[in-house]
Parts: C-alpha cells; sequence; structure tokens
C-alpha cells in the first residue's frame, strides 16, 4: 500500500493520508469481540425469547459482521410482534472488564401497548356493519397473541377470538387456537349459511416448506335465502357438524403474494372429515401453482393452475358447503360469481372436481404516465383462463374422469388494468370474452370488475 | 308485497294439474317426529287421500329447516311448496278439489270455528304433553274434554261433520246411498285424534279422555279403514300402521 503522489505538500499530506486508511484497517480486518448485549425497554417480555433471537450477535466477529447481524437480530425481534421499535446501538466497551476490541451492542425496544383497539365501520351488499377489533400481543411476556373481533351488522353478526403461541426461539413453529361465528349469504346458490366452529392448528417449517395441521370442528347451519330457492338447495337446509383434519403445505418464492415479478408457488392442501365425529364424511384435496417470469421491458409472464377433489365417503351424498366453485372476476374472468357448471332453477350447486388455469402477461401501463410513482401500481394485463367444474362418478376410472373433465371447457380471454393494494390486495377492471360456455351458466362478458386476495 | 305474491303464486297453482309425483315431507317416523307433528301430518294425508289426490311421503331428519314457515308438513307440488293444513286447503282449491265447496256460507263459518277449537284444544294439549309433564296437566284435559264433547256432540251419529249430499252414488251397507263426502275439518280431527289414541305416552289420560266418546272412536276407526288401508304397502301408510299393532280397540 502506497500513499498518493502529493509532491509538493510533502510531510504534511502524508501524513493525513496514512491515519484514515490505518483506521479502515481496524474497522474491517480486525477482529473483534461482543461481549455486552443490552436491553432497554423490556417490561412484561421474558427473557428467553429474547436470547434466542440475539445469540447469533455474539459469534460475529468483525465489525461489519456485528453490523449485520444486529441488523437480523432486529429484523428476528419484529417479527415476534411485540415490539412497536427496535433501534440498535453499537459502541466501543466501556468498563473494568473491557477488551480492547470488544465491543457493546444495545439494543432499544419500545414495547407494544397491552392492549389495541381498532373500531370501523364497513358498508357494502345492503349491508351496514360495525367491526370492533381488540388485540392483546405478548400476553404472558412469550409473544403469545390473543385477538378478538366482532362484527355487528344490520343483517348479520359474526365473531372471532383467537389465540396464538409461538415457540420460543423458533417463530415459525406456533400453534394457535380460534373460536369463530360467521355468517355468509350467498346469492348465486340462493344460500345462507352460519358456521360456529372451533379449531386448532399447527405451523412448522420443514426445510423450504411450511407446514399447517389443523383439526376444526363447525356447526353448520345452511338455509335458504329467498323463497323462491331451487328445491336442491332447499334440501341442504338444516344443521349439521363437521369435524375435519387437514394438513396443508405450502412453497413459495415468490417475491411479493400480489403481482410478483419472479418466483412459484406451491400449495397442496387436504382435508379429511368425519373421523372425528360429526355427519359430513368426505375426503378433499386441492392444489394451486403459480409460475412468474420476468421478460423484457418490464413484463412479467404468469401462470397459474388450480384443481380439487371432494370424494364423499359413504352414502351420503356431499353437502353443498363443501363443494367446489368455479367463475368470477378472481377466477375464470368472464363469467359471474360462482355461476359455472351444475345448477338448479338457477341456483348453483357447485361441483365435486374442477380444474382451472390461466396465461397472464402483465406490462406496465402504455406510455408509462406517474413512472415512479402512482403509476407503478397499476399494470396492464392480458389474461387466457380456462376451467372445468363437475360431478364425478367415483365407480369410473380415472381415464373417465379426465374425459369428463376434458368436455365442456370453459375459457374466456381479455385485457384489463391491475391496481395493487398495499401488499395485500388487488383491484381488475377486464374486458372479456367468455368462450365455451354451456347451457346454465351465467357470463359476463363486456367489462368486469374484481376485488380480492387470490386470483386465478 | 307479500298478498300480490300469494295471489300471483295462486294463478300460477291454478294453471297445472296435479302431478303424479306430489311429495309431503316431515320428519323421521320412528325416531324423530313429534306428537304434534305426527297430528298434523296425518291430517294432511288424510285430507289429500280424501281429496284423491296421490303423494308420497318422504322422511328427512331437516324436514322443519326445509319448510318455508318452518312446520311440518309441507307438500312438494310441481315448482312448489306449502306448508300446513291451512295454506294446502287453499293451495288445492286453486287446483279446483275442494272438499267444501257443497257447504253454504253458514256451514263453512262453522266449520271454520270447529277447526279453530280442534287447534286450540287438542293441539295445544298435544304441545303441552310433549314438553312439560307438570301439574296443571288437570286444565289441560279438562279442556280436552270440553273439546271432545263439543266434536262428539257435533258428530252426532252422522258418519262425517258436515253430510252434504253431492253427486253420485256409493254402494254402502249392501245399497245404494247418495254419497257424502268428508271435509276438512274431518281430516284435521282424524289426524289429532288418531295420533293422540295411538301413540304411547308417559301418561294415558289423554288417550282416557278421548276414549270416552265412543262416536269419535268409531269415526277415527272408519276413517282410517277407508282411507288408508287400501295402501297398506305404501310408505304413507305406515303411520297407520303403527295402528295395526295397536288396536284402537283396547
Amino acid at each position: 500500500m502506497s500513499g498518493p503522489d502529493f509532491g509538493a505538500l510533502g510531510e504534511e499530506a502524508e501524513l493525513v493520508e496514512v491515519e484514515p486508511e490505518a483506521k479502515q484497517e481496524i474497522l474491517e480486518n480486525k477482529d473483534v469481540v461482543v461481549q455486552h448485549v443490552h436491553f432497554d425497554g423490556l417490561g412484561r417480555t421474558k427473557d428467553d425469547i429474547i436470547m434466542y433471537e440475539i445469540c447469533d450477535v455474539f459469534k460475529a466477529k468483525n465489525l461489519i459482521d456485528v453490523m449485520k447481524k444486529s441488523h437480523e437480530a432486529r429484523e428476528k425481534l419484529l417479527r415476534l410482534g411485540i415490539f412497536r421499535q427496535v433501534e440498535v446501538l453499537i459502541d466501543t466497551c466501556q468498563g473494568d472488564d473491557a477488551l480492547p476490541n470488544g465491543l457493546d451492542v444495545t439494543f432499544e425496544v419500545t414495547e407494544l401497548r397491552r392492549l389495541t383497539g381498532s373500531y370501523n365501520t364497513m358498508v357494502g351488499n345492503n349491508e351496514g356493519s360495525m367491526v370492533l377489533g381488540l388485540k392483546f400481543p405478548n400476553l404472558f411476556g412469550r409473544a403469545e397473541k390473543v385477538t378478538f373481533q366482532f362484527s355487528y351488522g344490520t343483517k348479520e353478526t359474526s365473531y372471532g377470538l383467537s389465540f396464538f403461541k409461538p415457540q420460543p426461539g423458533n417463530f415459525e413453529r406456533n400453534f394457535s387456537v380460534n373460536l369463530y361465528k360467521v355468517t355468509g349469504q350467498f346469492p348465486w346458490s340462493s344460500l345462507r349459511e352460519t358456521d360456529r366452529g372451533v379449531s386448532t392448528e399447527f405451523n412448522f417449517p420443514i426445510w423450504k416448506t411450511n407446514h399447517t395441521l389443523k383439526w376444526e370442528g363447525v356447526w353448520r347451519e345452511l338455509g335458504c335465502l329467498a323463497r323462491t330457492a331451487s328445491f336442491s338447495v332447499r334440501e341442504e337446509s338444516g344443521h349439521s357438524l363437521k369435524s375435519s383434519l387437514s394438513h396443508a403445505m405450502v412453497i413459495d418464492s415468490r417475491n411479493s403474494s400480489i403481482l410478483p415479478r419472479r418466483g412459484a408457488l406451491l400449495k397442496i392442501n387436504q382435508e379429511l372429515a368425519g373421523y372425528t365425529g360429526g355427519d359430513v364424511s368426505f375426503l378433499k384435496e386441492d392444489f394451486e401453482f403459480q409460475l412468474n417470469k420476468q421478460l423484457l421491458w418490464d413484463s412479467v409472464f404468469s401462470a397459474s393452475l388450480w384443481g380439487g377433489m371432494l370424494v364423499p365417503i359413504g352414502d351420503k351424498p356431499s353437502s353443498i358447503a363443501d363443494r367446489f366453485y368455479l367463475g368470477g372476476p378472481t377466477s375464470v374472468r368472464g363469467f359471474s360469481m360462482y355461476s359455472i357448471g351444475p345448477q338448479s332453477e338457477g341456483d348453483y350447486l357447485g361441483g365435486e372436481a374442477y380444474w382451472a388455469g390461466g396465461l397472464h402477461l402483465y406490462t406496465p401501463l402504455p406510455f408509462r404516465p406517474g413512472r415512479g410513482g402512482f403509476g407503478d401500481l397499476f399494470r396492464t394485463h392480458f389474461f387466457l383462463n380456462a376451467g372445468n367444474l363437475c360431478n364425478l362418478n367415483y365407480g369410473d376410472g380415472p381415464r373417465a374422469h379426465l374425459q369428463k373433465l376434458a368436455e365442456y371447457i370453459r375459457w374466456s380471454y381479455g385485457a384489463g388494468i391491475v391496481l395493487r393494494l398495499g401488499n395485500i390486495a388487488r383491484l381488475e377492471l377486464n374486458y372479456c370474452f367468455p368462450m365455451g360456455v354451456q347451457s346454465g351458466d351465467r357470463i359476463c362478458d363486456g367489462v368486469q370488475f374484481g376485488a380480492g386476495i387470490r386470483f386465478l | 308485497m307479500a298478498l300480490a305474491a300469494e295471489a300471483f303464486m295462486t294463478q300460477l297453482a291454478a294453471a297445472e294439474p296435479w302431478p303424479e309425483n306430489a311429495a309431503l315431507y316431515q320428519q323421521l317416523k320412528d325416531e324423530q317426529i313429534l306428537l304434534s307433528d305426527n297430528a298434523s301430518s296425518l291430517a294432511v294425508q288424510a285430507f289429500l287421500q280424501m281429496c284423491n289426490l296421490p303423494v308420497r311421503v318422504v322422511c328427512r331428519a331437516n324436514a322443519e329447516y326445509m319448510s318455508p314457515s318452518g312446520k311440518v308438513p309441507f307438500i312438494h307440488v310441481g315448482n312448489q311448496v306449502v306448508s300446513e293444513l291451512g295454506p294446502i286447503v287453499q293451495f288445492v282449491k286453486a287446483k279446483g278439489h275442494s272438499l267444501s265447496d257443497g257447504l253454504d256460507e253458514v256451514q263453512k263459518a262453522e266449520m271454520k270455528a270447529y277447526m279453530e277449537l280442534v287447534n286450540n284444544m287438542l293441539l295445544t294439549a298435544e304441545l303441552y304433553l310433549q314438553w312439560c309433564d307438570d301439574v296443571t296437566v288437570e286444565e289441560v284435559l279438562e279442556d280436552v274434554d270440553q273439546c271432545c264433547q263439543a266434536l262428539s256432540q257435533r258428530l252426532g251419529t252422522q258418519p262425517y261433520f258436515f253430510n252434504k249430499q253431492c253427486k253420485g252414488l256409493t254402494f254402502q251397507y249392501r245399497r245404494l246411498v247418495p254419497k257424502i263426502r268428508p271435509t276438512e275439518l274431518d281430516a284435521l280431527v282424524f289426524g289429532h285424534l288418531f295420533t293422540i289414541l295411538t301413540t304411547q305416552l308417559t301418561s294415558d289420560e289423554l288417550s282416557e279422555k278421548v276414549k270416552n266418546y265412543s262416536n269419535l272412536i268409531a269415526f277415527c276407526r272408519r276413517i282410517e279403514q277407508q282411507y288408508f288401508e287400501g295402501h297398506d304397502k305404501d310408505s304413507s301408510s305406515s303411520a297407520t300402521s303403527r295402528s295395526a299393532k295397536r288396536s284402537l280397540l283396547r
């Protein structure tokens, strides 16, 4: 290492140059030891869960490493959901036992309050409702969380209470217990459903996949939404009890869940009902697959495939509340909401097997207005969707099943604009051309608007 | 709005003839149906038999939830669903079948009064007995006794409550006699009395009260023989087949 050639300035210049380089050497290459990690601001949080998240900081060998590991620890502490703010301070060690290369890392945290609440009003679908939410974060000091939501509307009332507990040191492994009452109105089937249930689920990661094991017990009450409901829907009215075990596996390598640019998603879900009690007995499988690839000029190509099958076990036929539905702005576009497949007098009954696929090309808006700001939330979108929904005769072989799913395919194509809402939802406005329409399907050709979190 | 809708439905009903596959829905016979619901269902079945309209009885566990009014029984005729005896009588009338056409206004009013009597006294007694077995059972029994007395007096020695003669002759007691048709009041009374007489309850007091009136027992037996014994193998009469094991003469 040689100094710069200042020539005329001579000794003074050399002195100035050497110092910063020498300091750099100390910072980058010299070994450091993290001697103490301090925490300021802990109240009800217990020590042991904090220890797990920050133990890596002690292993850092040089300053850059300390900064990196501290940053990672800060991210881990924030994801526990118990702190409002976490700030990191790195300083040299003071005090009697200080080593010359010793460092002190201090985390200054602000815990969330014991109780946070929210109150909103919602209006939609000829109904107004008041929603009250309460959250108790970090209830017993180890990142447990209790949430309560209550919605009181002009037509229906629903509530949910949930208790969540992660494993200390392994936040991705957690379990939760939920208690809920949910009511739904489904005008496409002239059906009203009220579910009161309790469920408990375990989440755990295995390598790159995330698994969920869940038991759910639901008391379901079905009723007709209108006096003109078809008799097939009327026959399903009444009470039933469903007790089911389910397992879900998710592998998600996308960079975002709304409008991803690259990566793939695979979700496989299975549910077995009837072996732990209840009136309904079935085996249900469904999967969701999505692949995204970035192309030239900031455009993204996306392909997705959904499918599912419901096999009733025993003599009783499947219930309308368990079957699959297809169609709508979030599913096969160009058709009305859930208005594809078996129907009776205008009420859609759902089907026991389905598949649906989509090919999309997302491009920035033409002429890129509002680039770098608001315009980036919008994308233009060209799509091709296809799918089929039917009931299978389980006595026939797989060849007959594939044949049945392949006849009467509904498909559609079109273009539109997509707006991204935060990281959770998206809005779409499309112009659709539905094709392969069968008698009984209801279409929405022309302009169709859709809002949701899960799109085909 | 509701009246206009009903008028519209009645118009629709009048348009179509009675189909072959009409069905009557009630709860499961042996393990689910209650005394009062059984009586109501039997009354409707008797009424439809008297009108000569074929109907098959279907038992479903969720029958009361399927019903548009929440009460059983209800009938599914063509595209329409009608529940309870009153609306069913109206519906059947719109299709052109009526049992009480031949009666004059005074008799019709009297018939309505007796039907209300049965509904108020007998139905209440059945409801009372199946839900609570309490001390004031004496009051209930007193009411039942009064109701049976009124019915017995009205019936007298005639075969039916209103004996309006209608067209046609029928072969009875080895003679051709003018045909006399029953009315919906007969169906209603039969439904309730038959159920009370043949269902085993915790106490026999209710059926004892009815048994005091021999003409009422004869009336029930007559209707059972005439309208229900014809279809012994049919599900529609298995409600009455229970009675075959427990005869009315005890």
